[in-house]
């Protein structure tokens, strides 16, 4: 049974006729909070845009996977941030945080329907920046900040995420997302709870409520 | 993988291009964007080197290159809007750099899909850079990101010996001098690179 694509895509205001040619070469493909998936390809003949829900982003790196960033659907981000035209393979991997559904169109149609539709463009282009940007991000916080200030950023993440203030997360989890060792992990935590930013409990981690969320 | 974004090499397109544009002379070593700029326009590189980095006083990670004969266009992504740059951009040689308005340049994009294709190319570049730059910080030793740093530059230059102090590599690199100056003794002892005085031969070309 063919689902129908335009309603997902309200939020988006695209015009009728975009939507009409979406609807016709494009799919939906659902993904369940934990799904994972690798982006090999097969997965450059489509372009794939977040609609509901998010992920995260990450780069293998040997047998690593290590974590960039979000992607989340308020801009219907590109998912597979892939070159159309030269196909090169950035070896990344992404897991859906919650029930997330994605848009898939022919990654040869899109760049058609871009010279049409300057809505469009814009989400593409709008899209390279974040991922741009997101990357920058990345970059900084790698050669900059310590380990502590990162897994304290990647907490308070988690806990936005999960919706709660108690993490239940093993310190191995925590250390190959942050490409770290676990000692390193449990020595920053420790160093956390010192400074009063978390409380360590026998298999968890509790975020004490602090102000500063309402930044 | 072929790059195919030299607007040099297709003459009609670069005349239509410099009609819209102005092109601007540059020195080694000059800034031409700072982080937290605004700029509207979009520059192509018709002749020279310019580095890409981080751009922040306390870090100024080297990125990546750009330059005329490969990857030529400086674009910011900002066509549809007005966020201030994140990154740096400096001359490394002397360069001619044409500026052109995001406008003039999205509405050529739409005329002329080669150029289209240049710009798109150009994004991908740029994110593709940083990917393995990433994956450079977190997998590789502070050696093999010096060596690996050296070759590019060797390779820019055309040459198997470069002239560079340690504080520009200290800053490309985003480490302490002292740190430079380990790897670079351990490289040598390696036999990877002779060194005298502030030049570096690679031996492996």
């Amino acid at each position: 049974m063919h689902t129908s694509i335009s309603p997902l895509l309200e939020k988006y205001s695209f015009p009728k006729e975009l939507l009409t040619l979406i609807e016709s070469y494009g799919s939906i493909i659902y993904r369940k909070s934990n799904e994972q998936f690798f982006y090999d390809v097969n997965t450059y003949e489509n372009t794939l845009f977040v609609i509901k829900g998010s992920f995260n982003l990450y780069l293998q790196n040997e047998e690593k996977k290590v974590l960039l960033y979000q992607l989340f659907s308020d801009q219907m981000c590109i998912a597979n941030h892939v070159n159309l035209f030269n196909n090169y393979i950035i070896d990344f991997y992404s897991i859906a945080l919650e029930d997330s559904i994605l848009l898939s169109v022919p990654s040869n149609k899109m760049m058609e329907w871009s010279s049409q539709f300057k809505e469009l463009r814009h989400l593409i282009i709008t899209s390279h920046q974040h991922h741009y940007n997101a990357m920058l991000g990345v970059i900084q916080s790698f050669t900059e900040e310590s380990l502590e200030n990162r897994l304290h950023s990647y907490l308070k993440l988690k806990s936005v995420q999960k919706k709660a203030n108690e993490l239940a997360m093993p310190h191995q989890e925590i250390a190959s997302d942050l490409n770290c060792s676990r000692e390193a992990v449990t020595r920053s935590l420790k160093k956390l709870e010192v400074k009063g930013y978390i409380e360590r409990k026998t298999r968890s981690v509790v975020l004490t409520p602090i102000i500063e969320q309402a930044s | 993988m072929l790059s195919n974004f030299m607007l040099n090499s297709n003459s009609e397109l670069l005349g239509l291009v410099k009609k819209k544009g102005i092109e601007k002379y540059y020195g080694p070593g000059d800034v031409i964007i700072s982080k937290g700029d605004i700029k509207y326009q979009t520059a192509f590189i018709l002749e020279g080197l310019v580095k890409i980095t981080l751009g922040k006083e306390n870090n100024s990670l080297l990125l990546y290159h750009l330059n005329a004969e490969n990857n030529s266009i400086i674009s910011f992504m900002n066509i549809y809007n007005n966020t201030p740059i994140q990154i740096a951009v400096t001359t490394i040689k002397q360069s001619r750099l044409l500026w052109v308005s995001n406008t003039d340049v999205l509405n050529m994009a739409l005329l002329y899909p080669d150029l289209k294709k240049m710009i798109v190319d150009s994004y991908y570049y740029n994110h593709e850079q940083l990917v393995l730059i990433t994956k450079n910080i977190i997998s590789k030793s502070l050696d093999n990101r010096i060596f690996d740093y050296l070759m590019t530059k060797s390779s820019l230059y055309n040459s198997q010996k470069i002239t560079i102090s340690r504080l520009e590599m200290a800053s490309d690199l985003h480490v302490s001098k002292e740190a430079i100056s380990r790897s670079l003794k351990k490289l040598e002892t390696q036999g990877k690179i002779k060194r005298s005085k502030n030049l570096i031969h690679l031996t492996q070309f």
